[in-house]
């Protein structure tokens, strides 16, 4: 859902360029209260058909872009007034299709939906893509394997996967499940003399379920301030739902946020996976960092931790700096004995949103190899 | 589909290799020890060997050996820790199709498997 948050923003703004209103009539783009550019009334009135452009910059597949169209089924503005009227905080329900293409030639397609029915105590989110994506693989030997060893492949096929969760009382606690299913064809890339060789390519079909909680405190779903989200998931391949082979991914994570003052929000991530069994290489655990491209650091077990500072220096902009670490292990290396990964950057932020406490902007994080521009709508934490 | 074995006496080995030649479209089986390879491939050779030259008991020279003895005929990617030209040669005088040095560069893997079966892979299509 992050590029979607992407494209709501970016439609915003773009709307904003159309013709000026009348001009006895209100902008629906400027603040009344500072008179700044600002996006609420309009994302808070919107519902309907929305068309949504799309900025890929993973560095894993290069810069990109695309479209979606999406369908709100309610207003923001109708969502809030109903979390209001209930005291919970609930997401807008929303349909959409998506097309995307990256200068790597990667390019997928897909829909997703997001709903809450049953008095906003059941959540549904799902979504079916047919991904046809290029990328690399840095080595079955983990950690040791040769530098710059990376073996290009294709993956290509269809994926889905469906979550359902139900809200524990009345807490900010849900537990549910989730069912992935997978269906991707791998092409390996020829190098050297081998090109001339017929390449090695084979189908996979892979079917996951398994439960999963989520608890949820953050006081804004887009751009927090206070309080945390949390996550534990586990899943199991099996043959006897449909899977090739017989493995489990298992995955952890939390992020929270801490008002140090009125001027300096503090936040911070851990991140935890595991994948044990017959796990198909390219679903093997990743660190996953701003500045390191997804996938470039996969073993058995993966860790990140990462520490976040947003200074608002005027009501509309702010600052960040950034700094995270993170280690991947299990095939040949202990925890202690993994290297470790780090990255950094820093970025700036736009209040968007005032009324919705939205914010936008850009990061720039360097890795070990890279330095990559991530455009930001909300938290870089989803 | 076309098989693979995988001779390793490292257990971490052989789990990544499979995971990574079945996503290849590969029919893996995976042995500890070369006996027990020597075993099975009589009843059902594979059409590819990936084989450990540093293994307890017996070694990857004495199973290129007695793969010849026993006049099975099946392409071998001979993968070492230990790699010395001497012990190359040897490997390919004895029968081995290619000479790979661990940790594995997992495209010099594919490419050496791939020209293993590359007739096999022919006559299939």
């Amino acid at each position: 859902m992050r590029g979607l948050a992407v494209l709501l923003l970016l439609a915003g703004q773009a709307f904003a360029q159309a013709p000026a209103p009348a001009p006895e009539k209100k902008s629906p783009f400027v603040d009344p209260q500072d008179g700044k550019l600002d996006a609420s009334e309009w994302l808070l009135d919107k519902k309907g058909f929305l068309p949504v452009p799309i900025i890929i910059t993973e560095p894993a597949v290069g810069y990109g872009a695309g479209a979606a169209l999406v369908f709100f089924r309610e207003s923001i503005g109708e969502a809030a007034e109903r979390s209001k009227a209930s005291g919970r905080l609930t997401p807008p329900d929303l349909y959409g299709v998506v097309f995307a293409v990256t200068e790597n030639g990667t390019k997928a397609g897909g829909a997703f939906g997001m709903v809450t029915f049953g008095e906003q105590n059941w959540r549904w989110r799902g979504g079916v893509a047919r991904p046809n994506a290029n990328l690399d693989f840095y080595g079955t030997s983990g950690s040791d394997s040769p530098q710059d060893a990376k073996l290009g492949y294709n993956l290509d096929g269809w994926i889905s996967s469906q979550q359902v969760m139900r809200r524990l009382g009345e807490s900010e606690n849900f537990i549910g499940a989730r069912w992935i299913w997978l269906d991707l064809d791998t092409r390996f890339d020829p190098v050297g003399a081998a090109s001339a060789l017929p390449p090695l390519q084979g189908t996979v079909r892979s079917s996951g379920v398994g439960p999963l909680f989520e608890h949820d405190s953050r006081d804004n779903i887009f751009t927090p301030s206070r309080g945390w989200k949390g996550y534990l998931e586990a899943l199991f391949y099996s043959p006897d739902i449909g899977s090739d082979n017989k493995y489990e991914a298992y995955r952890a994570y939390a992020f929270g946020y801490v008002p140090l003052s009125k001027e300096f929000v503090l936040g911070g991530r851990i991140d935890g996976r595991a994948a044990r069994g017959d796990v198909p290489f390219y679903q093997l655990p990743y660190i996953e960092l701003r500045g390191i491209p997804v996938a470039r650091y996969q073993d058995e077990n993966a860790g990140v931790a990462e520490v976040e500072l947003r200074w608002n220096v005027t009501p509309r902009w702010a600052l960040v700096g950034f700094t995270g670490a993170g280690r991947a292990w299990g095939f040949t290396t202990t925890f202690k004995e993994a290297d470790t990964v780090a990255s950094w950057g820093a970025g700036f932020r736009y209040l968007v949103a005032r009324r919705l406490g939205i914010y936008a902007g850009l990061d720039v994080a360097k890795g070990p190899e890279d330095t990559a521009i991530y455009i930001q709508v909300g938290s870089a934490w989803r | 589909m076309l098989r693979v074995a995988v001779i390793d006496d490292e257990e971490p080995v052989r789990t990544a290799l499979r995971r990574l030649l079945r996503s290849a479209g590969l029919d893996v089986e995976t042995h500890a020890s070369g006996a027990n390879f020597l075993e099975a491939a009589a009843k059902h050779p594979p059409d590819c060997v990936v084989l450990d030259l540093h293994m307890p008991g017996m070694g990857g020279i004495e199973v290129l050996r007695s793969l010849r003895a026993l006049s099975l005929s099946m392409r071998v990617v001979v993968i070492t820790a230990h790699e010395e030209a001497a012990t190359r040669d040897q490997c390919l005088a004895a029968g081995a199709a290619a000479y790979l040095a661990k940790p594995l560069d997992d495209r010099l893997l594919l490419n050496a498997i791939s020209a293993a079966l590359a007739p096999a892979i022919q006559v299939r299509r």
